[in-house]
């Protein structure tokens, strides 16, 4: 399915920059608007979203791991969801990389809270739809103890080559790279959101604070 | 696959079809063929029972990425036999059937074109049982080419291609109908066509264009409808064939059915459009120039930019030397911002592989830019290698009146469906009359059409003499560039700048001689896109000309340029300020006026680099931000092009403070954190030799060999290329032992980057420098 990007938190593409406080200086909100404006008209953004019962057997190979078990606990479907940008902003930032690096990386962070604020955008809509049931987080590949070679079942059940041009390399990398895979549970209780602690949060491979020993203390 | 003119039938889904016959979750469809033939003989029979006159084979995904406990050859060759068993003794055809390999290929994902081909050979070579190969749901013209050529290279079956478009009318990868046909349809293929994706009532303007486009047979095989959320499909059989008998009317040869299609459908259709006559088409073909995504129709007057040719170009032979990828694909990119519509590539320069290089450039090129490439060489090996591996239909720059040179690079220009320019020289040199031009012109044209390629394939270039040399041959040209067109009615392309060698202003020359050859009816002109005069020149003359949207572009061009700012300027700042903000233009100003009075390397060891530190602190403490540091890195590296310019005219030794190898790890796409460490350093003077991203192993260790580097860069940005990035750093230290490596990327710790083996861990954009400067001592 289509979909249009809506909105893109500040807050997200500024982390995705690694900005630690201070002033920002006219030319980074100029390319901050500029990329922001380049990434809304050129995403060629897609989604899909299938639902299965928890017990289904194709979801055998999909939901391996101690962790993404432990999160559908009280679940009896779930929820499988992939969102991509599309092709043509890979180009895109590739082609500012030889030209100005400096927005090219701008616009790579721009794409990639692109894309995460669409994933949020599903989210909510899929909260609303399931209601008054409740939704758990979204899980993915990489995740605690699931292996990223979870990544071939679960887009192969969604159809994802073939419905979003979305494919893998050889190394379980999403190509399009501005895609997002997820699994959710439905519940008909209220599910924990995840601790607010870094555990459980999606950056925890990536997070440069983390790594200097710091937190964001990022709240939900 | 038949003939006469008469609509044929294809088949419906075959995926469709096994998942109602009850095949087991996660059975892979075409090892059917051996654990369970019988269902898809089944379905085979239902489709001939329907009327299918063609049946595709179960091989969609008979790949080697896909297919999981049996063999390539053995699947395809089984898919075959049931085929066979199913079709006994009807006059049905057999087609084997070619899906995508399910991997996305470079430049976006790892697959090489190389390997594709392979992947598709070993199905083609299995297939050969068959009566005809199809290719279809392709949404990447480079996956489709790799099939192709495969296809032709290795069998003698008729080949037919699909691809599958978004409503938008282009798939995923962009491809439209245009860029398609006009890259595909030319490269000896029997029909083309449009799959899946969508419904017939969504493809109908699609077919429409498309029957007009080319002269090939049309394929058209839709989807029963759109999916709902629950994957099935909202046309009911009746509607499906009512749909797809319009298409039929169209001119449509083979029709059939795609995802969620059955034998009722094709049953249904049968009934209504099998053996009728294929209705007439409107056809205008379709000429002109492509990548994989822009198509340039032919007629209007076409800038290719000059700029990749190492004549008289000391940083870009350089460049080539060095295999200095970023530097050459930037002044691609700088050409097309200056207004390229096609880029010509040179890379013939005495010690470079230019076949090797032609095919890395093309590749890179076309990576970041949707420009049409015209590939320059005068050396068959070197032509072939690009146009190989170009994703679109190129130019070929160029033949010569001679036998040889028409003999050896015609076969060349019609095989990969390329155009063509023809100079109008031979054995003896360039003819001084316009005349003696127009006859070789005329031998080139005859030869061309011998090999069967038309006139319209065919820019002649009259050649552009230096006219303060021979003062009469800048009208020479010009007569010979009208004759040629008269009197063969081909079009004609000139090299701008020779004229005005050796003269002064150039530029004013150069115009007037452009201006002069557009009014002789000039189709290509190869310029300077950089220079404004040269592009203003070609913008108003189209303008004058009257050419369709001549005047927008003008107006978009020169329309909003408002009066500018006064720049600010050296005065304003001190070399430190200047890099700090990021402004390369001050920073070149002010290092323009120190050059007068200063050393060179006093001006790097005294302003250039105390100012990167301060901003590196300023960095590290978090009081500036990424995209800061990198205009910063970027404003003192071009201080540093001059000071390195100062040196070479004084003919000093070129100060280098190391050179430094960086590459992103086997596997690994993600080289903008390697891309940020590129240019951190070179802004501190170190030659930084980049190798790119998904780069072999062997290639890593080849380069830090061959060019005696000390220190390695290494970056990998997910946990599943670690792996390739701690095997690479193994097989440096086996060959190099006292190399130094450094490794960086977002999933990488200290301690990680220890446990692998490499020596530092670079924690951000600015960590690289200071390990540059302990291996090096400065």
């Amino acid at each position: 399915m289509d979909l249009k990007i809506r909105n893109i938190s500040r807050n997200e593409i500024l982390n995705y920059l690694r900005y630690a406080g201070g002033e920002i200086p006219a030319d980074t909100e100029a390319m901050i608007a500029r990329a922001t404006e380049e990434v809304m008209a050129g995403a060629r953004a897609k989604y899909r979203c299938v639902e299965k019962a928890k017990d289904a057997a194709e979801l055998r190979d999909v939901l391996q791991g101690r962790d993404v078990e432990a999160m559908l606990a009280g679940c009896d479907r779930v929820l499988l969801l992939a969102v991509t940008l599309g092709r043509e902003i890979e180009m895109l930032i590739r082609r500012h990389a030889f030209a100005d690096l400096a927005y090219a990386v701008v616009l790579d962070a721009v794409a990639s809270a692109a894309v995460e604020s669409l994933a949020e955008d599903i989210n909510r809509e899929l909260a609303g739809k399931y209601a008054p049931c409740h939704l758990t987080d979204r899980f993915s590949p990489g995740y605690g103890d699931m292996p990223m070679s979870v990544q071939e079942p679960l887009l192969r059940l969604l159809n994802a080559e073939k419905d979003l041009g979305l494919t893998t390399t050889a190394g379980h990398i999403m190509i399009p790279r501005k895609s997002i895979s997820a699994i959710l549970g439905v519940s008909p209780l209220p599910q924990p959101k995840r601790a607010p602690g870094c555990e459980g949060c999606r950056l925890y491979a990536n997070c440069e604070i983390r790594k200097r020993g710091g937190s964001c203390a990022k709240s939900e | 696959m038949r003939s006469q003119n008469r609509t044929v039938m294809l088949d419906g889904a075959m995926g469709t079809m096994l998942q109602k016959s009850g095949m087991r979750v996660g059975q892979i469809p075409e090892e059917l063929n051996i654990d369970d033939p019988g269902l898809v003989i089944d379905v085979h029979r239902k489709y001939i029972e329907a009327g299918a006159q063609v049946i595709y084979t179960c091989t969609f995904g008979a790949n080697r990425k896909k297919l999981r406990n049996y063999a390539v050859s053995r699947v395809v060759a089984q898919a075959i036999e049931n085929a066979r068993l199913a079709r006994g003794s009807q006059d049905v055809k057999i087609a084997l059937d070619i899906g995508p390999l399910g991997e996305m290929l470079e430049p976006l994902g790892t697959l090489k074109f190389e390997e594709a081909y392979e992947l598709f050979r070993e199905i083609i070579e299995a297939g050969r049982g068959a009566d005809a190969i199809v290719i279809e749901t392709m949404t990447d013209l480079y996956e489709v080419r790799a099939a192709v050529l495969a296809a032709r290279e290795n069998s003698p079956l008729p080949i037919f291609v699909t691809m599958s478009f978004e409503a938008d009318g282009r798939t995923f990868a962009g491809v439209s109908l245009e860029t398609f046909v006009n890259s595909i349809g030319g490269l000896g293929i029997a029909g083309i066509g449009i799959n899946c994706s969508l419904g017939p009532l969504q493809m109908y303007d699609m077919a429409k264009q498309l029957v007009t486009m080319t002269d090939l047979a049309i394929v058209i095989k839709p989807n029963a409808g759109m999916p709902g959320m629950d994957g099935s499909y909202d046309l009911a059989a009746a509607d499906f064939a009512a749909g797809m008998e319009k298409i039929q009317q169209l001119g449509v040869k083979y029709v059939g059915g795609c995802c969620g299609t059955d034998e009722e459908y094709i049953r249904l259709l049968a009934e209504r459009v099998r053996d009728r006559d294929v209705p007439p088409r409107n056809i205008r073909k379709l000429s002109g120039v492509s990548s994989a995504t822009r198509f340039l129709p032919d007629g209007g007057i076409r800038v290719v930019g000059e700029r990749l040719n190492p004549t008289g170009k000391k940083r870009y032979q350089q460049a080539l030397m060095d295999g200095d990828i970023p530097y050459i694909v930037g002044q691609a990119v700088e050409q097309v911002d200056g207004g390229a519509e096609v880029l010509d590539l040179n890379v013939g320069f005495p010690g470079v592989d230019e076949a090797g290089m032609q095919r890395r450039l093309v590749k890179e090129i076309q990576a970041v830019l949707d420009t049409p490439l015209q590939i320059d060489s005068t050396r068959v090996e070197a032509l072939e290698a690009a146009l190989r591996v170009y994703n679109g239909r190129a130019i070929v720059n160029s033949v010569n009146g001679e036998d040889d040179s028409l003999e050896e690079i015609l076969p060349l220009v019609k095989k990969y469906h390329a155009q063509v320019i023809g100079l109008t020289l031979d054995k003896r040199g360039i003819p001084d009359t316009a005349e003696e031009r127009l006859e070789i012109a005329a031998k080139i044209v005859r030869a061309a059409a011998e090999y069967g390629i038309p006139k319209e394939d065919i820019y002649i270039d009259c050649l552009t003499l230096t006219v303060s040399s021979q003062p009469e041959a800048a009208m020479e040209t010009l007569r010979a560039v009208r004759l040629v067109r008269q009197q063969l009615g081909v079009r004609t392309v000139l090299g701008v700048s020779n004229i005005s060698f050796g003269l002064p202003n150039r530029e004013a020359i150069n115009q007037s001689f452009l201006t002069m050859a557009l009014y002789e009816g000039l189709d290509l002109a190869i310029i300077n896109p950089n220079s404004r005069p040269m592009m203003e020149t070609v913008r108003s003359f189209k303008v004058l000309r009257n050419e369709e949207g001549a005047t927008e572009d003008f107006i978009s061009s020169y329309g909003n340029v408002k009066v500018e700012k006064a720049p600010e300027k050296a005065g304003d700042h001190t070399i430190a300020s200047a890099v700090s903000r990021g402004l390369d233009q001050v920073v070149r100003a002010e290092v323009r006026q120190l050059l007068e009075t200063m050393d060179e390397l006093d001006i790097v060891d005294r302003e250039l680099i105390p100012a990167l530190d301060r901003v590196g602190s300023d960095y590290e403490s978090g009081r500036i931000f990424l995209p800061q540091l990198i205009r910063s890195a970027g404003a003192a590296q071009a201080g540093f092009e001059l000071i390195r310019d100062s040196i070479s005219n004084k003919g000093r030794d070129a100060i280098s403070k190391g050179d430094v190898l960086v590459a992103t790890v086997k596997g690994d796409v993600h080289d903008i954190g390697k891309n940020i460490a590129r240019v951190m350093m070179e802004s501190y003077g170190y030659n930084v030799i980049d190798l790119g991203r998904d780069v072999e192993i062997a290639d890593v260790v080849r380069t830090a060999k061959e060019k005696n580097i000390r220190l390695v860069g290494l970056s990998a940005l997910m946990t599943t290329t670690l792996d390739n990035m701690r095997e690479t750093i193994v097989q440096l230290r086996q060959e190099i032992p006292d190399i130094t490596i450094m490794v960086g990327g977002a999933v990488l710790t200290e301690a990680y980057s220890r446990e692998i083996g490499a020596d530092y861990y670079v924690k951000d954009a600015r960590a690289d420098v200071e390990v540059a400067r302990k291996v090096f001592g400065n």
